[in-house]
């Protein structure tokens, strides 16, 4: 009768295994969380992205067609910053930003801030007339957080230029 | 069995390999692509469109904006705008500090001659031409990113006619008139508020039905409406007519 072969893994070999199965754990794990995290960054920025882009466009354009011509009643206080802009029609628009809830205010319509365990507001939040007079600059600082990165909302407009 | 291993082990690592290797790359170009046309280098380009065609429009010179043996016009580099460009009390310096704009430069869809900081995005934009292939771009880079917009006709000439004095421009029909050739032709804009009284007086009107129109070139706003009008001769005014015209550039 043929003798069957059932020697099976012997020690060093299954040492050797598991050794090899550990470095490529460890090895991908690595890659894995800094895809997983690369991930959160990219969805953020998307969404901020987007955000900024909708924004920047719904005030720029009503600059831009309505004609602005002024700046107005600027307030600053602990929690809300607002300011009034009046253009060439004697038509008024008011913008504010609600820091404890996150929201931007403008032309009576909201526009709630995407918030992020990675972001805050770090600075002084700007709405006025440059030093000559000829631009309107609004500027709401929004950093990643320990990182020079910043997502926030910087409009400029010419005042005049048409 | 300790060779097997080997060799499933190797196989893996290198199947992975391959993948993160060919994922790197993907990830770098998403990376770089997500600052091509950012919503502040898109309204900086706007506003600089905006000073050079008031400039361009308003300027005494008429400067013919024809591009140069290399395909390109530079407007602004390392920060600095290379000519005085201005309008109503904005220059194109202030705009370029205002805006952080570190480039700007005028080109046509396909420019060959153009190897400096843009061209990277010039290459990504789509080099489809219009269909006369007039238009030409202004691209600019700032600190946040890259934008493009159509800048405008190369091909913009104000005619006068000898004697014939009276002419106008319409779209081409062939059917009461002669349409010159198609290198005359001009991309105008109307604005549709002028009367008729208008067209009198300034050759750069057109009338379409019961609406008049004073073509406002080159355009800034409300630019949607484009039209493609030739030249037309409309009638023989006296015996001191002549064929003969001389061109010079809006």
């Amino acid at each position: 009768m043929k003798k069957l072969n059932n020697k099976g893994l012997s020690v060093v070999e299954f040492i050797v295994v598991f050794v090899m199965l550990m470095i490529l754990v460890f090895g991908m794990m690595d890659v894995i969380i800094s895809l997983k995290n690369s991930n959160s960054t990219t969805t953020m920025k998307k969404e901020l992205l987007e955000y900024k882009t909708t924004l920047t466009k719904v005030i720029s354009d009503d600059l831009i067609k309505r004609e602005f011509k002024e700046l107005k009643n600027v307030d600053t206080s602990n929690t809300t910053v607002s300011a009034v802009f009046k253009f060439a029609d004697d038509s008024e628009s008011t913008f504010s930003i609600d820091y404890n809830n996150f929201i931007i205010t403008y032309n009576n319509k909201t526009y709630p801030i995407p918030k992020s365990e990675y972001l805050e507001i770090d600075g002084v939040i700007t709405i006025k007339t440059s030093a000559d007079g000829k631009f309107l600059l609004i500027n709401i600082p929004y950093f990643e957080i320990d990182k020079d990165v910043n997502y926030g909302i910087n409009i400029v407009h010419p005042i005049g230029l048409k | 069995m300790m060779t097997e291993l080997l060799v499933v082990a190797v196989v893996v690592l290198v199947i992975f390999t391959v993948l993160f290797t060919n994922f790197v790359p993907t990830k770098g170009e998403y990376e770089k692509r997500i600052e091509y046309n950012d919503v502040e280098s898109l309204y900086a380009n706007y506003y600089l469109k905006v000073l050079l065609l008031r400039y361009f429009y308003n300027d005494g010179s008429r400067i013919n904006l024809t591009l140069n043996s290399d395909d390109y016009l530079t407007i602004i580099e390392d920060g600095l705008c290379l000519s005085n460009y201005s309008y109503g009390g904005f220059s194109c310096q202030l705009l370029a500090d205002q805006y952080n704009i570190s480039d700007a430069v005028i080109t046509n869809y396909k420019p060959s001659d153009y190897s400096g900081p843009l061209s990277t995005y010039i290459n990504y934009l789509d080099i489809t031409e219009n269909n006369d292939g007039e238009l030409l771009r202004l691209t600019v880079k700032t600190k946040t990113g890259y934008s493009s917009d159509q800048f405008y006709s190369k091909i913009c000439n104000i005619v006068t006619y000898g004697d014939w004095g009276n002419w106008q421009v319409e779209p081409c029909t062939g059917d009461s008139s002669v349409c010159e050739s198609d290198d005359k032709k001009v991309n105008l804009y109307n604005n549709g508020t002028a009367k008729p009284t208008d067209c009198d007086i300034n050759p750069l009107c057109y009338y379409e039905g019961e609406n008049y129109y004073i073509v406002t070139y080159p355009c800034t706003e409300n630019c949607d409406n484009i039209m493609t009008l030739y030249r037309i001769r409309r009638k023989y005014i006296s015996e001191n007519d002549s064929e003969n015209f001389s061109i010079s550039p809006c």
